[in-house]
């Protein structure tokens, strides 16, 4: 029903009427477009950049801009190219390829690399494509200084084309870097069996040669340790032969050299030492009247004690001139926490081994004290 | 009846014969040829010589083992190693091509006795030159053999073919061969084996082969280059456990420095003198004795001198050191080999020589 009555409504409209609405649409329309006119077209690509244009437009665009951002029309086309639905594995290894590639060239080695290994994941059947991506990606990380990457995808190219003379080198060239000369050498050699070159001959004997050294510094720390230690064991053997008490061991065996070591502030590199099988022990001297010590290393355990102090006297601060050999008592603080008495003329071992006596801190320590005086008295007395 | 017994026996020894009679045939020439009227005897027939050679190749592996040890005890004799060279096979070929073959067969059994005969054919001088006319064209492949020391996959290890390049080594051609490239120097393959732990033959070998060069001065500058590296490979058999002081340590070569604590001088006392006689060749020139004192050969010679018992070895080792401890103006001359000693000098210093080793031992 409805359809006859607008049928009837559009047949009303007479043909000079429509005539007159044509007229007046095209009317409207030169209208419109003068008005278009006024304005002008600056919609285009000027004149002067149009390369700078071309550039930024999906289809033409060389680079990806800076931001990384793709429109969305460059994504599809990159889809297009990378779709794994529209490409077979090999077209696929081939695109990541070249894009790689074009990374590479411009020194972009970090987008290259992800360009080989996404070519790689493809796992194309063509061992070309395969030694070629994996040589490449190598080049990428050797100028990205991963040598041991360099390494491992050279050789991971030989494996799919063993006679695959660059990858040869710069496995070798990436080992040596990575400091692994039995590999380069290896590949030295390898490569040398076919071809003649002197850069890789060079290579292989500065191969040989570095191999040389490191392993020679490898022997010396061996035998450097082994003699350190075996004086150490010499020295302390040769201590509790002597039957000398230290403090803080219990028994023979508790005897190390951290225990042995000068407790004094800076002198821990004045440890005992044997030299021609005598001790020579550090040995710290106390002046309790001004407060004052004097700290002697090496001293021989063959030497009276006296001679260390002979070296000494007179002091520049004993003013009164009250410190002479002849004029002084020496005594140490036994573990009873009691003075004892030396006689400086015994030669140092005897007195290391004396009654009472015990080696604190790895040092020997004495008393120097004026014979006979108030400072001797009262020195005597605080211990009582 | 025939003259020579071994006449009849010719038959037995025929490939298609009964294998019994084979086997107690080979196993009775065998016993023959360990003494040296029996070898004589075998020398006299060359009928029996062209058997027992056919007999290398029998299907049953004792006759055919039996047969090269046979070979091995014939070829230690000077006169049977003249025989054995005018032997031709069928196909016109030398008994030295015969085992050049042998040995170049990774199959083959017993490859061992076969490199035996080869160093016994390879040792008389007087036919030295005509060895290496049938060795030259396959020297490159029996390095390459050597050098690989699972060849063999018969379990032969072939050590005996380093004396073989050591006795070859007398002709100026091959230490021609040994010293060029082509496209590798053969000499840096077979250096290693003087320092190879596993056989004393292939380091006496290796190490005679390296003592023949040093015989020739032309070869010196060579030897003592510095790529070549030889004296690594001659002072390390001289060395021990020793400490050397900081400075001296510094002037070795860099691959002896430092030795570790288990480091022992090689057990072999030829070995050793054929070391020291190189050491002592190696004096000749200035030039090489100025290498052999910048390379601390003194500090080794003194700590070995130490240790060693053997008086000739001691002798020759303080011959060396005597070159070496002076400076060059006390030598006095350029090339010791150049200088004339009277003979009534030489008798006295042989006599120096005895009296010394007298006195030592």
């Amino acid at each position: 029903m409805s359809d006859t009555v607008e049928s009837s409504k559009k047949a009303s409209m007479t043909d000079e009427e429509r005539l007159a609405l044509c007229q007046k649409l095209d009317k409207e329309l030169d209208e419109f477009i003068d008005s278009l006119e006024k304005k002008g077209y600056d919609d285009g690509w000027p004149e002067d950049r149009w390369e700078e244009e071309m550039d930024k437009h999906p289809f033409f665009m060389k680079t990806v801009p800076e931001n990384g951002e793709l429109s969305p029309l460059a994504e599809g086309l990159a889809k297009l190219k990378y779709d794994p639905e529209e490409n077979t594995p090999l077209e696929l290894a081939n695109n990541y390829k070249e894009d790689g590639n074009f990374n590479f060239k411009h020194k972009n080695y970090r987008l290259a690399v992800l360009g080989y290994t996404e070519g790689i994941k493809v796992r194309c059947d063509n061992a070309e494509v395969n030694a070629s991506l994996y040589n490449n990606r190598a080049a990428a990380h050797w100028f990205l200084k991963n040598y041991r990457s360099a390494l491992y995808d050279s050789e991971k190219a030989l494996t799919f084309d063993p006679g695959h003379n660059k990858a040869r080198i710069r496995a070798a060239k990436a080992a040596f870097e990575g400091k692994k000369y039995d590999t380069c050498i290896e590949h030295c050699q390898k490569f040398l069996e076919n071809n003649t070159d002197k850069e890789v001959s060079e290579l292989l004997n500065k191969a040989k040669r570095s191999k040389m050294l490191k392993e020679r510094d490898e022997r010396k720390k061996n035998r450097t340790e082994i003699k350190k230690n075996e004086e150490k064991d010499e020295l302390i053997k040769t201590i509790i032969q002597r039957g000398i008490k230290i403090s803080k061991c219990d028994d023979e065996d508790d005897i190390d050299l951290s225990k042995l070591e000068p407790t004094l502030p800076g002198a821990h590199d004045a440890i005992v030492y044997l030299e021609n099988d005598i001790l020579m022990w550090p040995i710290l001297l106390l002046y309790p009247e001004y407060q004052l010590t004097d700290f002697i290393r090496g001293c021989p355990e063959n030497a009276p004690l006296i001679k260390q102090l002979e070296q000494l006297f007179p002091a520049p601060w004993d003013e009164e001139n009250k410190y002479k050999c002849s004029t002084i008592n020496v005594y140490f603080e036994g573990y009873d926490k009691m003075p004892h008495i030396v006689d400086p003329n015994k030669n140092l071992g005897e007195i290391l081994v004396s009654r009472y006596f015990e080696l604190k801190g790895g040092t020997a320590a004495f008393f120097i004290l004026p014979r006979g005086s108030r400072v001797e008295r009262n020195y005597i007395e605080s211990h009582i | 009846m025939a003259n020579d017994p071994l006449d009849e026996m010719v038959q037995f020894l025929q490939p298609e014969a009964r294998i019994d009679l084979k086997h107690i045939s080979i196993d009775h020439l065998l016993g023959l040829s360990g003494s040296e009227d029996g070898i004589q005897t075998l020398l006299k027939n060359k009928k029996i010589i062209e058997s027992i050679i056919e007999l290398r190749n029998d299907k049953v592996r004792e006759i055919a083992k039996n047969a090269l040890f046979l070979l091995v005890n014939l070829s230690a004799n000077a006169k049977g190693v003249s025989e054995l060279l005018k032997y031709k096979t069928y196909n016109n070929k030398n008994v030295i091509e015969i085992f050049i073959g042998y040995v170049m067969d990774q199959e083959k059994q017993d490859a061992d006795a076969v490199c035996m005969i080869l160093s016994n054919m390879t040792r008389p001088e007087n036919s030295v030159e005509l060895c290496v006319d049938y060795f030259m064209p396959h020297l490159n492949d029996l390095l390459n053999i050597f050098v690989n020391t699972n060849y063999n996959k018969k379990g032969s290890k072939l050590h005996y073919l380093s004396p073989m390049f050591s006795n070859l080594s007398c002709s100026p051609r091959i230490r021609k061969w040994l010293t060029e490239e082509n496209p590798h120097v053969p000499l840096l393959k077979l250096l290693p084996f003087c320092n190879y732990e596993e056989s004393v033959i292939r380091r006496g070998g290796a190490i005679g082969t390296v003592r023949n060069l040093s015989f020739d001065t032309d070869y010196h500058e060579f030897l003592l280059r510095n790529d070549i590296d030889l004296l690594t490979y001659l002072l390390l058999p001289l060395m021990g456990n020793e400490e050397y002081p900081d400075d001296e340590m510094d002037k070795l070569p860099i691959a002896l420095q430092y030795l570790p604590k288990e480091k022992k001088r090689d057990a072999d006392v030829d070995i050793r003198k054929m070391i020291i006689e190189t050491l002592n060749k190696l004096c000749a020139k200035r030039k090489s004795r100025e290498i052999l004192r910048d390379n601390g050969v003194y500090y080794v010679l003194r700590e070995y001198h130490k240790w060693e018992k053997d008086p000739n070895a001691l002798l020759a080792c303080e011959n060396v050191v005597d070159i070496l401890i002076q400076k060059e103006d006390e030598v006095g001359a350029d090339d010791l080999t150049t200088i004339e000693v009277p003979d009534d000098m030489k008798e006295k210093f042989h006599k120096m020589d005895e009296e010394y080793i007298n006195s030592v031992q």
